[in-house]
């Protein structure tokens, strides 16, 4: 569970998973939107980002989640309010809640295309759960962090984890 | 419902509710998530024979029902979180007092431990 | 209405994912909290008064044909339960913005507290029986998040408790729902009534137990309760004080519906007896216990044996009884948590050996404190003995003498025990204290206890309308009625 010393670090494990990294966040990307017809969706679109943040856990160590650009509570958050948004504005259109639009369009170069608004639904989803997996892991690197300075300085620290 | 599916259900109910009925938290996990699987594989076979992908309008005629599968993947979701939150706390736990071993209610033990409680309480009435 | 009832959901959620983005400011979150539980809760009156005059209220989602889509049925009795749930939550969100405590000011709080509401309000509205579970797990998740929220080892141990239990009760209401769903090919819960009283008996008695054992442990009856008294006294008080009112109420609910609506004129003497043993061993451990939060938590085991008693006699009579109990119940217990979240915030604890003389140091304190235990006791002017006396009354008509005799006997021992509190806290010399005069407290506290204790009184004083409400719920949950949850044409 703990997050390994510089030292004992695999660096065949590193250069794996930086090479995954972005092979899996297309593959994220795709499941999501593949998901409105066939299996796949935004639920384990967002669990595979989640992966890739628990890979780069066990090789940078704490740091990996420590430079995150966004605090995962404002993912989490936005990505709620996306969903729920998507539910929300056929409400304004007459339509019942959740009720979902299709619009089949004919694109120059990419020919017909099927857009469905069930997508954005999708899309919140997976903002949302990738949200939840970066806000675990935040926690328990500073549950991690706190263990280790517990060790060195040999007091109780005291404090919340979350 | 084929009896594989029954006996795999049986197996994963049987060995769930042991491992629930443990004190360690870690256990405990492991027992719900295997009651979690056999619930869902119980969902799953809740519904009426196998038949073609239940999407409307593709001519599609021997549909299988699609309302447990609907059921199962918000089942799983639940499982997830429920069993993350019970992780998070079973570390807690474990950074707090170096176990995951669920304790005795201390104020009850008190209580119980405690014989002239009874007697004071009689006395005021 | 097109979407109307969906919103009683989506917009907790909607503020949810508010606080979320607005982590960093906890003015920001406390004012997303108010506003929506502000509009949730004018609208579920409104709502309410649209039930009981225009007729029952249905939405369906996502635009499917009504078989297989989400439906939310707003009946007399759902609509009831969201106003009293509402104002509740409304009422200990403001105090707990008064009293302002550690967790309170956690990021986390504001969020989870809004799930909360979305679930409990969802719960009071599902329109069929996976929903109700997917609404339970919203609102059992959020209580997990705001039991363990300090994560002191105190917490974490009667937490680890009280969900383990919830998750092995959700196992066992989902694999409830499957069964039900292999068995009569619905969970719509306007179509189970007719599809149930199709099957052979044996079958549903099964479904009828496994449910209600998954019920029942929400709502702590008998065997299934141990884990109410060890969790909720570590719960900071004005999350105690929602539980209590409001979440083992929600498992009263489902009972109600699924006894009354599903299996009518099932499981009578399990159930009586079942009621008959949670009355005693609730107040029998309430006597027992040396500290307020524990005494009110068996107080809440206790009671719950009413309202199933009220529920195993059944008929029209019994469950009118039973939905005024819950109506008194609720703002009772509340107030009685909030108004020791008061006495603990001033002297750290709760335990009775270290309270004393309160009533000198407050009168009005002690006022507020006597008006519900009173009325919990069930004596005479307060909402208690109304709801009580329908019980009995209808207990007395079916002959039923002994399950009569063991309530008034609970009744004593509850008012003993109340006087044991009372005696302990607020009787005999002040302390010495070097700070003597009155309380101190937040104003928002006591303003919201003299709410809500106003509110127990304002039960009392209407209790002739209340009561005729519900008549009027309980005739529409017989199940001989042609739309019994107001399912029919959307």
């Amino acid at each position: 569970m703990s997050a390994r010393p510089a030292t004992t670090r695999s660096t065949i494990l590193s250069l794996t998973v930086s090479g995954l990294t972005p092979v899996l966040l297309l593959v994220a990307v795709f499941v999501t939107f593949r998901g409105h017809n066939a299996p796949g969706g935004g639920f384990a679109g967002g669990l595979i980002v989640g992966i890739v943040l628990v890979l780069r856990y066990l090789t940078d160590g704490t740091d990996a989640v420590r430079r995150l650009p966004v605090d995962p509570i404002v993912v989490i958050g936005c990505g709620l309010l996306l969903a729920l948004a998507t539910g929300a504005v056929p409400l304004l259109f007459g339509a019942s809640f959740l009720e979902s639009a299709i619009w089949k369009l004919d694109l120059p170069l990419v020919g017909p295309v099927k857009v469905v608004s069930s997508a954005l639904f999708d899309l919140g989803v997976f903002v949302l759960v990738t949200g939840v997996v970066a806000a675990i892991l935040v926690a328990l690197a500073e549950a991690d962090d706190e263990a280790r300075r517990g060790e060195v300085g040999a007091a109780d620290a005291e404090g919340d984890d979350r | 419902m084929s009896l594989a599916q029954a006996a795999l259900i049986a197996v994963l109910f049987s060995v769930g509710t042991f491992l629930v009925l443990h004190r360690s938290l870690t256990r405990i996990i492991l027992g719900v998530g295997l009651l979690g699987n056999g619930v869902n594989l119980l969902i799953l076979t809740s519904g009426s024979v196998p038949g073609d992908a239940p999407i409307l309008g593709e001519g599609a005629t021997d549909l299988t029902d699609p309302v447990p599968q609907a059921l199962v993947l918000t089942a799983i979701v639940i499982g997830l979180a429920i069993v993350a939150f019970l992780l998070s706390m079973a570390y807690r736990s474990w950074t707090i007092d170096g176990n995951d071993v669920v304790e005795d209610d201390l104020s009850d033990r008190r209580i119980a431990a405690e014989p002239d409680v009874a007697e004071d309480f009689g006395e005021e009435t | 209405m097109t979407g109307g009832l969906a919103l009683f959901v989506a917009a907790p959620l909607a503020g949810t994912a508010l606080c979320f983005v607005a982590a960093r400011s906890r003015t920001l979150q406390r004012s997303v909290a108010l506003v929506v539980a502000v509009g949730v809760t004018v609208a579920s009156i409104a709502l309410l008064v649209h039930v009981d005059t225009v007729g029952p209220v249905t939405t369906s989602m996502g635009g499917w044909p009504d078989a297989i889509s989400i439906t939310f049925v707003a009946d007399r009795l759902g609509a009831l339960m969201l106003v009293i749930g509402n104002v509740m939550m409304l009422a200990v969100l403001v105090y707990a913005i008064g009293q302002g405590s550690r967790d309170e000011q956690s990021p986390w709080y504001a969020p989870a507290y809004l799930a909360l509401i979305a679930g409990v309000s969802g719960a009071f509205l599902a329109g069929d029986l996976f929903n109700l579970f997917v609404c339970f797990e919203i609102l059992l998740m959020a209580s997990y998040v705001l039991l363990t929220l300090e994560g002191s080892d105190d917490q974490i141990r009667s937490g680890t408790t009280y969900v383990v239990l919830n998750v092995v009760e959700s196992l066992v209401l989902v694999t409830g729902v499957a069964l039900v769903f292999a068995t009569t090919g619905t969970l719509s819960m306007a179509e189970l009534p007719e599809r149930l009283a199709a099957l052979p008996d044996g079958v549903a008695l099964g479904l009828s137990l496994l449910l209600l054992v998954a019920f029942g442990l929400k709502a702590a009856v008998f065997p299934l309760f141990s884990w109410l008294p060890d969790s909720y006294p570590a719960a900071p008080s004005p999350v105690s004080a929602v539980f209590a009112g409001l979440l083992t109420k929600v498992g009263v609910y489902a009972i109600l519906r699924t006894q009354t609506q599903w299996f009518p004129d099932s499981n009578r003497t399990l159930l009586l007896v079942v009621a008959a043993a949670t009355m005693v061993v609730g107040v029998v451990g309430a006597i027992a216990q040396a500290d307020v939060k524990r005494i009110l938590s068996f107080h809440i085991v206790s009671q719950i044996g009413y309202m199933i008693a009220g529920i195993a006699l059944g008929g029209v009579a019994a469950v009118a009884a039973v939905v005024f109990y819950v109506v008194h119940h609720i703002p009772v217990k509340t107030s009685l948590f909030l108004v020791d979240g008061i006495v603990e915030q001033d002297e750290g604890t709760s335990a009775l050996d270290r309270l004393s003389g309160l009533a000198r140091r407050s009168g009005l304190l002690a006022v507020l404190f006597l008006v519900p235990a009173l009325s919990l006791a069930g004596l005479p002017p307060f909402s208690g003995f109304i709801g009580k006396l329908g019980v009995v009354t209808v207990g007395l008509d079916q002959g039923e003498w002994w399950i009569v005799a063991v309530a008034l006997v609970v009744s004593i021992l509850t008012l003993v025990s109340m006087m044991k509190i009372w005696t302990g806290a607020f009787w005999g010399a002040a302390p010495d204290t070097d700070r003597d005069g009155v309380l101190r407290h937040h104003p928002l506290m006591a303003a919201v206890t003299w709410f809500v204790v106003a509110l127990t009184l304002a039960v009392a004083l209407f209790a002739g309308p209340i009561y005729g409400f519900a008549e009027r719920t309980a005739a529409d949950l017989e199940p001989v009625a042609a739309t019994p949850s107001g399912g029919g044409a959307p």
